[in-house]
Protein backbone atom coordinates (compact mmCIF):
# COMPACT_ATOMS: atom_id res chain seq x y z
CA UNK A 1 0.00 0.00 0.00
CA UNK A 2 2.90 2.35 0.33
CA UNK A 3 3.29 2.56 -3.17
CA UNK A 4 -0.12 4.01 -4.07
CA UNK A 5 -0.74 7.28 -5.31
CA UNK A 6 -3.21 9.37 -6.47
CA UNK A 7 -3.34 8.52 -9.78
CA UNK A 8 -2.86 4.91 -9.87
CA UNK A 9 -6.56 3.98 -9.97
CA UNK A 10 -6.27 5.11 -14.01
CA UNK A 11 -6.37 1.97 -15.56
CA UNK A 12 -6.25 -1.80 -14.65
CA UNK A 13 -3.27 -3.81 -15.57
CA UNK A 14 -2.93 -7.27 -16.93
CA UNK A 15 -1.60 -8.14 -12.77
CA UNK A 16 -4.67 -6.71 -11.80
CA UNK A 17 -6.73 -8.64 -13.94
CA UNK A 18 -5.43 -12.09 -13.69
CA UNK A 19 -6.01 -12.14 -9.63
CA UNK A 20 -9.66 -12.62 -9.81
CA UNK A 21 -9.96 -15.66 -11.88
CA UNK A 22 -7.17 -17.00 -9.75
CA UNK A 23 -9.59 -16.56 -7.23
CA UNK A 24 -12.82 -18.10 -8.41
CA UNK A 25 -11.88 -21.59 -7.70
CA UNK A 26 -10.78 -22.08 -4.46
CA UNK A 27 -12.40 -20.43 -1.83
CA UNK A 28 -8.98 -20.63 0.78
CA UNK A 29 -6.87 -18.31 -1.55
CA UNK A 30 -5.63 -15.25 0.08
CA UNK A 31 -7.68 -12.20 -0.69
CA UNK A 32 -4.46 -10.07 -0.59
CA UNK A 33 -3.36 -8.44 -4.03
CA UNK A 34 -1.72 -5.70 -4.56
CA UNK A 35 -3.58 -2.03 -4.38
CA UNK A 36 -0.58 -0.99 -5.71
CA UNK A 37 -0.55 -1.19 -9.50
CA UNK A 38 1.32 0.93 -12.03
CA UNK A 39 -0.77 3.06 -14.06
CA UNK A 40 0.09 3.35 -17.79
CA UNK A 41 -2.75 3.17 -21.05
CA UNK A 42 -2.19 1.58 -24.05
CA UNK A 43 0.63 4.44 -25.08
CA UNK A 44 2.64 3.98 -22.20
CA UNK A 45 2.36 7.78 -21.00
CA UNK A 46 2.08 8.50 -17.02
CA UNK A 47 -2.16 9.02 -15.61
CA UNK A 48 -3.09 12.31 -16.65
CA UNK A 49 -3.75 13.54 -13.38
CA UNK A 50 -0.63 13.95 -12.20
CA UNK A 51 0.49 16.34 -14.80
CA UNK A 52 0.82 20.20 -14.44
CA UNK A 53 -2.45 22.28 -15.49
CA UNK A 54 -0.45 24.17 -18.18
CA UNK A 55 -0.26 21.12 -20.24
CA UNK A 56 -3.81 20.26 -19.92
CA UNK A 57 -4.83 23.02 -21.11
CA UNK A 58 -2.75 22.51 -23.65
CA UNK A 59 -3.17 19.63 -24.77
CA UNK A 60 -7.07 20.17 -25.00
CA UNK A 61 -6.60 23.50 -26.48
CA UNK A 62 -4.18 21.72 -29.31
CA UNK A 63 -7.23 19.10 -29.95
CA UNK A 64 -9.96 21.95 -30.38
CA UNK A 65 -7.54 24.13 -32.85
CA UNK A 66 -6.88 20.37 -34.99
CA UNK A 67 -10.40 20.48 -35.16
CA UNK A 68 -11.11 23.37 -36.31
CA UNK A 69 -7.85 23.13 -39.46
CA UNK A 70 -10.26 19.88 -40.32
CA UNK A 71 -13.40 21.78 -40.53
CA UNK A 72 -11.59 24.76 -42.46
CA UNK A 73 -9.95 21.56 -44.68
CA UNK A 74 -12.55 18.99 -44.66
CA UNK A 75 -11.50 15.90 -45.69
CA UNK A 76 -13.43 12.73 -46.15
CA UNK A 77 -11.45 9.69 -44.47
CA UNK A 78 -10.90 12.60 -41.15
CA UNK A 79 -12.77 11.03 -38.58
CA UNK A 80 -11.12 12.93 -35.65
CA UNK A 81 -14.21 14.96 -35.05
CA UNK A 82 -16.19 11.79 -34.79
CA UNK A 83 -13.98 9.58 -32.54
CA UNK A 84 -12.75 12.38 -30.11
CA UNK A 85 -15.58 14.61 -30.14
CA UNK A 86 -15.77 17.12 -27.49
CA UNK A 87 -17.94 20.34 -26.58
CA UNK A 88 -15.77 22.76 -25.75
CA UNK A 89 -15.14 23.47 -29.17
CA UNK A 90 -18.68 24.12 -30.09
CA UNK A 91 -18.90 26.07 -26.69
CA UNK A 92 -16.33 28.58 -27.80
CA UNK A 93 -17.56 28.95 -31.37
CA UNK A 94 -21.18 29.93 -29.45
CA UNK A 95 -19.96 32.18 -27.46
CA UNK A 96 -18.13 34.13 -29.94
CA UNK A 97 -20.89 34.10 -32.11
CA UNK A 98 -23.31 35.36 -29.66
CA UNK A 99 -20.91 38.29 -28.71
CA UNK A 100 -20.56 39.32 -32.10
CA UNK A 101 -23.87 38.85 -32.60
CA UNK A 102 -26.27 40.52 -30.00
CA UNK A 103 -27.18 44.07 -30.64
CA UNK A 104 -25.97 46.78 -27.78
CA UNK A 105 -29.04 48.49 -26.20
CA UNK A 106 -27.70 51.93 -26.53
CA UNK A 107 -27.37 51.17 -30.56
CA UNK A 108 -30.76 50.91 -31.58
CA UNK A 109 -33.78 53.64 -29.95
CA UNK A 110 -35.90 50.45 -29.96
CA UNK A 111 -34.07 47.13 -28.17
CA UNK A 112 -37.22 45.20 -29.72
CA UNK A 113 -35.41 44.64 -32.70
CA UNK A 114 -32.08 43.32 -30.96
CA UNK A 115 -30.87 39.96 -30.89
CA UNK A 116 -30.29 39.24 -27.41
CA UNK A 117 -26.94 37.23 -26.55
CA UNK A 118 -29.62 34.26 -25.40
CA UNK A 119 -31.70 33.99 -28.86
CA UNK A 120 -28.10 32.99 -30.21
CA UNK A 121 -26.99 30.60 -27.75
CA UNK A 122 -30.60 28.76 -27.65
CA UNK A 123 -30.46 29.20 -31.27
CA UNK A 124 -27.18 26.89 -31.79
CA UNK A 125 -27.72 24.46 -29.41
CA UNK A 126 -31.58 23.87 -29.25
CA UNK A 127 -31.14 23.64 -33.32
CA UNK A 128 -28.33 21.26 -32.90
CA UNK A 129 -30.59 19.29 -30.86
CA UNK A 130 -33.14 19.05 -33.02
CA UNK A 131 -30.91 18.46 -36.00
CA UNK A 132 -29.58 15.31 -34.25
CA UNK A 133 -32.94 14.08 -32.64
CA UNK A 134 -34.06 14.31 -36.19
CA UNK A 135 -31.10 12.45 -37.61
CA UNK A 136 -31.33 9.93 -34.83
CA UNK A 137 -34.83 9.17 -35.30
CA UNK A 138 -34.24 8.60 -39.22
CA UNK A 139 -31.94 5.91 -38.07
CA UNK A 140 -28.63 7.63 -38.66
CA UNK A 141 -25.76 5.55 -37.07
CA UNK A 142 -23.88 8.48 -35.52
CA UNK A 143 -24.42 9.05 -31.37
CA UNK A 144 -26.21 12.24 -30.00
CA UNK A 145 -23.19 14.00 -29.00
CA UNK A 146 -20.91 13.41 -31.78
CA UNK A 147 -23.29 14.86 -34.08
CA UNK A 148 -23.55 17.91 -32.18
CA UNK A 149 -20.02 18.25 -31.69
CA UNK A 150 -19.98 18.43 -35.31
CA UNK A 151 -22.70 20.69 -35.89
CA UNK A 152 -20.94 22.77 -33.21
CA UNK A 153 -17.44 22.80 -35.34
CA UNK A 154 -18.75 23.66 -38.65
CA UNK A 155 -20.15 26.51 -37.13
CA UNK A 156 -16.24 27.89 -37.98
CA UNK A 157 -16.87 29.15 -41.33
CA UNK A 158 -19.57 30.95 -40.26
CA UNK A 159 -18.28 32.83 -37.29
CA UNK A 160 -15.18 33.91 -39.37
CA UNK A 161 -17.45 35.65 -42.25
CA UNK A 162 -19.32 37.03 -39.44
CA UNK A 163 -15.64 38.33 -38.05
CA UNK A 164 -14.69 39.56 -41.18
CA UNK A 165 -18.59 41.60 -42.06
CA UNK A 166 -18.47 43.33 -39.11
CA UNK A 167 -14.51 44.68 -39.57
CA UNK A 168 -15.90 45.70 -43.40
CA UNK A 169 -18.71 47.12 -41.91
CA UNK A 170 -16.94 49.68 -39.71
CA UNK A 171 -15.30 50.77 -42.66
CA UNK A 172 -17.34 53.84 -43.86
CA UNK A 173 -16.66 53.54 -47.54
CA UNK A 174 -17.58 50.05 -47.97
CA UNK A 175 -21.20 51.08 -47.46
CA UNK A 176 -22.48 51.32 -50.76
CA UNK A 177 -21.38 47.85 -51.80
CA UNK A 178 -21.98 46.21 -48.32
CA UNK A 179 -25.22 43.97 -49.67
CA UNK A 180 -23.10 42.74 -52.66
CA UNK A 181 -20.30 41.61 -49.81
CA UNK A 182 -23.11 40.67 -47.61
CA UNK A 183 -24.41 37.78 -49.72
CA UNK A 184 -20.64 37.21 -51.26
CA UNK A 185 -19.60 36.26 -47.95
CA UNK A 186 -22.47 34.55 -46.10
CA UNK A 187 -23.60 33.02 -49.07
CA UNK A 188 -19.55 31.31 -48.97
CA UNK A 189 -19.40 30.64 -45.50
CA UNK A 190 -22.84 28.83 -45.85
CA UNK A 191 -21.82 26.47 -48.79
CA UNK A 192 -18.55 25.84 -46.78
CA UNK A 193 -20.13 24.91 -43.56
CA UNK A 194 -22.88 22.55 -44.88
CA UNK A 195 -20.36 21.06 -47.49
CA UNK A 196 -17.83 20.74 -44.41
CA UNK A 197 -20.55 19.14 -42.12
CA UNK A 198 -21.97 17.06 -44.93
CA UNK A 199 -18.62 15.49 -45.20
CA UNK A 200 -18.38 14.10 -42.03
CA UNK A 201 -21.76 12.98 -41.91
CA UNK A 202 -22.83 11.57 -45.04
CA UNK A 203 -21.30 7.91 -44.14
CA UNK A 204 -23.70 7.82 -41.63
CA UNK A 205 -26.89 8.53 -42.36
CA UNK A 206 -29.00 6.13 -43.45
CA UNK A 207 -28.85 5.86 -47.31
CA UNK A 208 -32.86 6.26 -48.60
CA UNK A 209 -33.32 8.88 -46.20
CA UNK A 210 -30.27 11.22 -47.04
CA UNK A 211 -32.32 14.38 -47.92
CA UNK A 212 -34.69 13.87 -45.29
CA UNK A 213 -31.57 14.27 -42.79
CA UNK A 214 -29.80 17.03 -44.72
CA UNK A 215 -33.06 19.39 -44.69
CA UNK A 216 -33.10 20.47 -41.39
CA UNK A 217 -29.51 20.60 -41.10
CA UNK A 218 -29.12 23.08 -43.84
CA UNK A 219 -32.24 25.42 -42.08
CA UNK A 220 -30.21 25.31 -39.10
CA UNK A 221 -27.08 26.88 -40.94
CA UNK A 222 -29.30 28.94 -42.73
CA UNK A 223 -30.78 30.34 -40.08
CA UNK A 224 -27.80 31.44 -38.43
CA UNK A 225 -26.23 32.36 -41.86
CA UNK A 226 -29.80 35.28 -41.81
CA UNK A 227 -28.71 36.11 -38.32
CA UNK A 228 -25.41 37.62 -39.51
CA UNK A 229 -26.89 39.02 -42.40
CA UNK A 230 -28.68 41.25 -40.43
CA UNK A 231 -26.02 42.81 -38.85
CA UNK A 232 -25.67 46.63 -39.44
CA UNK A 233 -23.23 47.71 -36.90
CA UNK A 234 -19.22 47.87 -37.21
CA UNK A 235 -17.45 46.22 -34.90
CA UNK A 236 -15.40 49.87 -33.91
CA UNK B 1 -78.81 -35.02 19.86
CA UNK B 2 -77.37 -38.60 19.07
CA UNK B 3 -75.13 -37.06 16.98
CA UNK B 4 -71.22 -36.63 17.61
CA UNK B 5 -69.45 -33.13 18.80
CA UNK B 6 -68.83 -30.82 15.83
CA UNK B 7 -71.36 -32.06 13.72
CA UNK B 8 -73.83 -29.54 12.50
CA UNK B 9 -77.29 -30.58 10.87
CA UNK B 10 -78.36 -28.64 7.44
CA UNK B 11 -74.98 -27.43 6.29
CA UNK B 12 -74.06 -30.16 3.68
CA UNK B 13 -71.22 -31.29 5.95
CA UNK B 14 -69.31 -34.58 5.20
CA UNK B 15 -70.32 -36.63 8.53
CA UNK B 16 -67.03 -37.26 9.25
CA UNK B 17 -66.32 -34.50 11.32
CA UNK B 18 -62.82 -35.10 13.01
CA UNK B 19 -63.18 -36.08 16.58
CA UNK B 20 -61.34 -33.96 19.55
CA UNK B 21 -58.52 -35.83 19.31
CA UNK B 22 -57.68 -35.79 15.84
CA UNK B 23 -54.22 -34.83 13.86
CA UNK B 24 -53.92 -31.29 12.96
CA UNK B 25 -53.65 -32.04 9.60
CA UNK B 26 -56.29 -34.01 7.04
CA UNK B 27 -54.78 -37.38 5.70
CA UNK B 28 -54.90 -36.08 1.83
CA UNK B 29 -53.34 -39.46 0.41
CA UNK B 30 -56.20 -40.91 -0.90
CA UNK B 31 -57.54 -37.61 -2.27
CA UNK B 32 -58.45 -37.45 -6.22
CA UNK B 33 -59.04 -33.84 -5.51
CA UNK B 34 -56.43 -30.90 -4.80
CA UNK B 35 -57.35 -28.74 -2.66
CA UNK B 36 -59.50 -31.40 -0.50
CA UNK B 37 -62.87 -29.84 0.43
CA UNK B 38 -63.15 -28.35 2.87
CA UNK B 39 -65.31 -29.06 6.35
CA UNK B 40 -66.61 -26.56 8.60
CA UNK B 41 -64.88 -27.78 11.76
CA UNK B 42 -61.61 -28.13 9.79
CA UNK B 43 -61.85 -24.90 8.21
CA UNK B 44 -59.41 -23.35 11.09
CA UNK B 45 -56.72 -25.61 9.86
CA UNK B 46 -57.04 -24.67 6.23
CA UNK B 47 -54.61 -21.59 6.58
CA UNK B 48 -52.53 -23.57 8.41
CA UNK B 49 -52.18 -26.04 6.04
CA UNK B 50 -48.87 -25.33 3.68
CA UNK B 51 -50.52 -26.72 0.84
CA UNK B 52 -53.36 -24.63 0.71
CA UNK B 53 -51.44 -21.53 1.42
CA UNK B 54 -49.27 -21.92 -1.03
CA UNK B 55 -51.85 -22.26 -3.73
CA UNK B 56 -53.60 -19.09 -2.23
CA UNK B 57 -50.37 -17.15 -2.22
CA UNK B 58 -49.60 -18.56 -5.83
CA UNK B 59 -53.04 -17.62 -7.25
CA UNK B 60 -52.75 -14.52 -5.73
CA UNK B 61 -49.49 -13.31 -7.60
CA UNK B 62 -51.03 -14.43 -10.70
CA UNK B 63 -53.58 -11.83 -10.03
CA UNK B 64 -51.45 -9.55 -9.25
CA UNK B 65 -49.30 -9.90 -12.73
CA UNK B 66 -52.82 -10.26 -14.50
CA UNK B 67 -53.20 -6.90 -13.00
CA UNK B 68 -49.93 -5.34 -13.35
CA UNK B 69 -50.18 -6.43 -17.16
CA UNK B 70 -53.31 -4.86 -17.69
CA UNK B 71 -52.20 -0.85 -16.08
CA UNK B 72 -48.86 -1.38 -18.39
CA UNK B 73 -50.89 -2.15 -20.92
CA UNK B 74 -53.20 0.91 -20.86
CA UNK B 75 -50.46 2.91 -20.13
CA UNK B 76 -48.76 2.08 -23.38
CA UNK B 77 -51.56 2.51 -25.22
CA UNK B 78 -51.80 6.43 -24.10
CA UNK B 79 -48.41 7.12 -24.08
CA UNK B 80 -47.58 5.30 -27.90
CA UNK B 81 -43.45 5.71 -26.77
CA UNK B 82 -42.62 2.29 -28.80
CA UNK B 83 -44.29 3.71 -31.69
CA UNK B 84 -42.94 6.71 -32.32
CA UNK B 85 -39.90 5.17 -34.43
CA UNK B 86 -42.46 3.89 -37.01
CA UNK B 87 -43.96 7.40 -37.73
CA UNK B 88 -40.07 8.59 -38.50
CA UNK B 89 -39.60 5.39 -40.83
CA UNK B 90 -40.02 7.14 -43.78
CA UNK B 91 -37.82 7.79 -47.10
CA UNK B 92 -36.99 10.17 -49.44
CA UNK B 93 -39.62 8.94 -52.02
CA UNK B 94 -42.51 8.89 -49.51
CA UNK B 95 -41.95 12.32 -48.61
CA UNK B 96 -42.04 13.47 -52.18
CA UNK B 97 -45.08 11.27 -53.04
CA UNK B 98 -46.97 12.63 -50.04
CA UNK B 99 -46.31 15.97 -50.41
CA UNK B 100 -47.36 15.95 -54.17
CA UNK B 101 -50.27 14.40 -52.77
CA UNK B 102 -51.37 17.07 -50.33
CA UNK B 103 -51.14 19.46 -52.77
CA UNK B 104 -52.61 17.53 -55.54
CA UNK B 105 -55.30 14.42 -53.99
CA UNK B 106 -57.51 14.72 -56.26
CA UNK B 107 -56.43 11.47 -58.43
CA UNK B 108 -55.66 9.29 -55.32
CA UNK B 109 -58.30 6.23 -55.49
CA UNK B 110 -57.29 4.10 -52.10
CA UNK B 111 -56.93 6.15 -48.88
CA UNK B 112 -56.90 3.05 -46.67
CA UNK B 113 -54.15 3.13 -44.26
CA UNK B 114 -52.62 -0.84 -44.33
CA UNK B 115 -52.34 -3.22 -41.36
CA UNK B 116 -50.20 -5.87 -41.05
CA UNK B 117 -49.43 -8.48 -38.70
CA UNK B 118 -47.37 -6.26 -36.87
CA UNK B 119 -49.91 -3.37 -36.38
CA UNK B 120 -49.45 -0.25 -39.06
CA UNK B 121 -47.54 -0.56 -41.95
CA UNK B 122 -44.60 1.46 -41.61
CA UNK B 123 -45.11 4.19 -44.06
CA UNK B 124 -42.08 3.55 -46.37
CA UNK B 125 -44.33 0.73 -47.69
CA UNK B 126 -47.89 2.73 -47.51
CA UNK B 127 -48.23 6.20 -48.86
CA UNK B 128 -51.54 6.03 -46.59
CA UNK B 129 -49.62 5.76 -43.27
CA UNK B 130 -49.26 8.93 -41.41
CA UNK B 131 -46.09 9.88 -40.52
CA UNK B 132 -44.35 12.58 -37.97
CA UNK B 133 -41.63 14.03 -39.91
CA UNK B 134 -43.60 15.93 -42.38
CA UNK B 135 -45.59 18.16 -39.50
CA UNK B 136 -42.28 18.72 -37.80
CA UNK B 137 -40.26 19.90 -40.60
CA UNK B 138 -43.22 21.73 -41.72
CA UNK B 139 -43.58 23.29 -38.34
CA UNK B 140 -40.25 24.19 -38.07
CA UNK B 141 -39.25 25.91 -41.95
CA UNK B 142 -42.71 27.67 -41.17
CA UNK B 143 -41.67 29.49 -38.21
CA UNK B 144 -38.27 30.19 -40.17
CA UNK B 145 -40.45 31.08 -43.37
CA UNK B 146 -42.30 33.42 -40.93
CA UNK B 147 -39.47 34.94 -39.90
CA UNK B 148 -38.23 35.89 -43.09
CA UNK B 149 -41.45 37.31 -44.24
CA UNK B 150 -41.06 39.66 -41.20
CA UNK B 151 -37.38 40.47 -42.40
CA UNK B 152 -38.64 41.45 -46.20
CA UNK B 153 -41.18 43.81 -44.67
CA UNK B 154 -38.12 45.13 -41.86
CA UNK B 155 -40.45 44.31 -38.62
CA UNK B 156 -38.27 41.11 -37.97
CA UNK B 157 -37.88 40.78 -33.94
CA UNK B 158 -36.65 37.57 -32.49
CA UNK B 159 -39.02 37.61 -29.98
CA UNK B 160 -41.41 36.98 -33.60
CA UNK B 161 -40.28 33.98 -34.15
CA UNK B 162 -40.70 32.18 -30.38
CA UNK B 163 -43.97 34.21 -30.54
CA UNK B 164 -44.82 32.28 -33.69
CA UNK B 165 -43.32 28.95 -32.73
CA UNK B 166 -45.06 28.35 -29.01
CA UNK B 167 -49.06 30.34 -30.76
CA UNK B 168 -48.26 27.25 -33.68
CA UNK B 169 -48.09 24.63 -31.12
CA UNK B 170 -51.00 26.15 -29.12
CA UNK B 171 -53.61 25.69 -32.26
CA UNK B 172 -52.26 22.44 -32.84
CA UNK B 173 -52.81 21.20 -29.40
CA UNK B 174 -56.52 23.29 -29.60
CA UNK B 175 -57.16 21.34 -32.96
CA UNK B 176 -55.80 17.92 -31.79
CA UNK B 177 -57.97 18.04 -28.61
CA UNK B 178 -61.29 19.59 -30.70
CA UNK B 179 -60.65 16.70 -33.21
CA UNK B 180 -60.61 13.99 -30.70
CA UNK B 181 -63.50 15.70 -28.20
CA UNK B 182 -65.60 15.00 -32.05
CA UNK B 183 -64.35 11.44 -32.27
CA UNK B 184 -65.65 10.66 -28.62
CA UNK B 185 -68.87 12.61 -28.75
CA UNK B 186 -70.16 10.86 -31.85
CA UNK B 187 -68.44 7.37 -30.42
CA UNK B 188 -66.58 6.69 -33.58
CA UNK B 189 -64.88 3.61 -32.92
CA UNK B 190 -61.33 3.40 -34.70
CA UNK B 191 -57.79 2.67 -34.97
CA UNK B 192 -56.81 6.11 -35.29
CA UNK B 193 -54.05 7.25 -32.08
CA UNK B 194 -53.10 10.16 -30.39
CA UNK B 195 -50.18 10.53 -32.76
CA UNK B 196 -52.40 9.84 -35.66
CA UNK B 197 -54.41 12.52 -35.60
CA UNK B 198 -51.31 15.03 -34.51
CA UNK B 199 -50.07 13.88 -37.87
CA UNK B 200 -52.97 14.92 -39.75
CA UNK B 201 -53.70 18.16 -38.03
CA UNK B 202 -49.81 18.70 -39.27
CA UNK B 203 -50.27 18.15 -42.67
CA UNK B 204 -51.51 21.63 -43.07
CA UNK B 205 -48.20 23.12 -42.39
CA UNK B 206 -47.04 22.21 -46.25
CA UNK B 207 -50.25 24.38 -47.06
CA UNK B 208 -49.47 27.30 -45.35
CA UNK B 209 -45.75 27.20 -46.16
CA UNK B 210 -46.37 27.12 -49.87
CA UNK B 211 -49.09 29.70 -49.32
CA UNK B 212 -46.64 32.03 -47.60
CA UNK B 213 -43.90 31.22 -50.19
CA UNK B 214 -45.49 32.19 -52.63
CA UNK B 215 -46.73 35.58 -51.66
CA UNK B 216 -42.82 36.06 -51.40
CA UNK B 217 -42.45 36.08 -54.74
CA UNK B 218 -45.64 37.49 -56.17
CA UNK B 219 -47.13 39.16 -53.74
CA UNK B 220 -50.82 39.30 -52.45
CA UNK B 221 -53.31 38.57 -55.20
CA UNK B 222 -50.78 34.79 -55.18
CA UNK B 223 -51.07 34.43 -51.91
CA UNK B 224 -54.88 34.31 -51.96
CA UNK B 225 -55.17 32.32 -54.95
CA UNK B 226 -52.35 29.85 -53.47
CA UNK B 227 -54.30 29.65 -50.30
CA UNK B 228 -57.84 29.07 -51.49
CA UNK B 229 -56.17 26.28 -53.88
CA UNK B 230 -54.20 24.51 -51.25
CA UNK B 231 -56.86 25.10 -48.37
CA UNK B 232 -59.21 23.40 -50.80
CA UNK B 233 -56.86 20.57 -51.37
CA UNK B 234 -55.64 20.35 -47.78
CA UNK B 235 -59.71 19.93 -47.28
CA UNK B 236 -60.24 17.01 -50.23
CA UNK B 237 -57.26 15.04 -48.35
CA UNK B 238 -58.34 15.22 -44.96
CA UNK B 239 -62.11 14.54 -45.70
CA UNK B 240 -60.63 10.88 -47.55
CA UNK B 241 -58.06 10.57 -45.17
CA UNK B 242 -60.53 10.69 -41.92
CA UNK B 243 -63.45 8.74 -44.01
CA UNK B 244 -61.69 5.49 -43.10
CA UNK B 245 -62.93 5.93 -39.82
CA UNK B 246 -66.29 4.17 -40.56
CA UNK B 247 -64.17 0.86 -40.93
CA UNK B 248 -62.50 -1.42 -38.61
CA UNK B 249 -59.58 -2.42 -39.87
CA UNK B 250 -60.04 -6.37 -40.41
CA UNK B 251 -63.77 -5.54 -41.43
CA UNK B 252 -62.37 -4.59 -44.91
CA UNK B 253 -62.32 -6.46 -47.48
CA UNK B 254 -59.04 -7.36 -48.67
CA UNK B 255 -58.80 -5.27 -51.69
CA UNK B 256 -58.65 -2.39 -49.32
CA UNK B 257 -55.66 -4.33 -46.94
CA UNK B 258 -52.33 -3.28 -47.61
CA UNK B 259 -50.76 -6.42 -49.40
CA UNK B 260 -47.48 -6.15 -47.00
Amino acid sequence: MSGWKAGDLATPTENAKKEPSQMEGSEEAAVSGNIFIETHDDEGEIGTLDEPISVTLARDVKAILTKFVHVLLPVRSNKALLHDWDLWGPLCLCLTLSLLLHGRSTDHSDDKNTIHFVHVFLLVWGGAGVVTLNSQLLKGKVSFFQSVCTLGYCLLPLTLALLVLRILLSIDSLTPAIIFIKLALVGGALTWSIWASLGFLYDYLAVDRRALAIYPLVLFYLSIGCLIATQKSGLF
Amino acid sequence: MAQGPGQHQGYGVPASAPPPNAPLFQDTSGLTQFPPPPSMAAAQHLINNPMVSAAAVQYGSEFAQQGQAYVNKGINRLLAITNLKTYFAVDTSYVLKKLSLLLFPYTHRNWMVGYGESGRTSPKDDINAPDLYIPVMGLVTFVLLNGVVLGTQSRFTPEALGVAGSSLLAWLAAEVLLLWLCLYLLAVTSQLRWLDIISFCGYKYVSMIVSVGLSLVGGSTVYYCALGYTALAITYFMVYSYLQLHYEPNSLPLCYRSRV
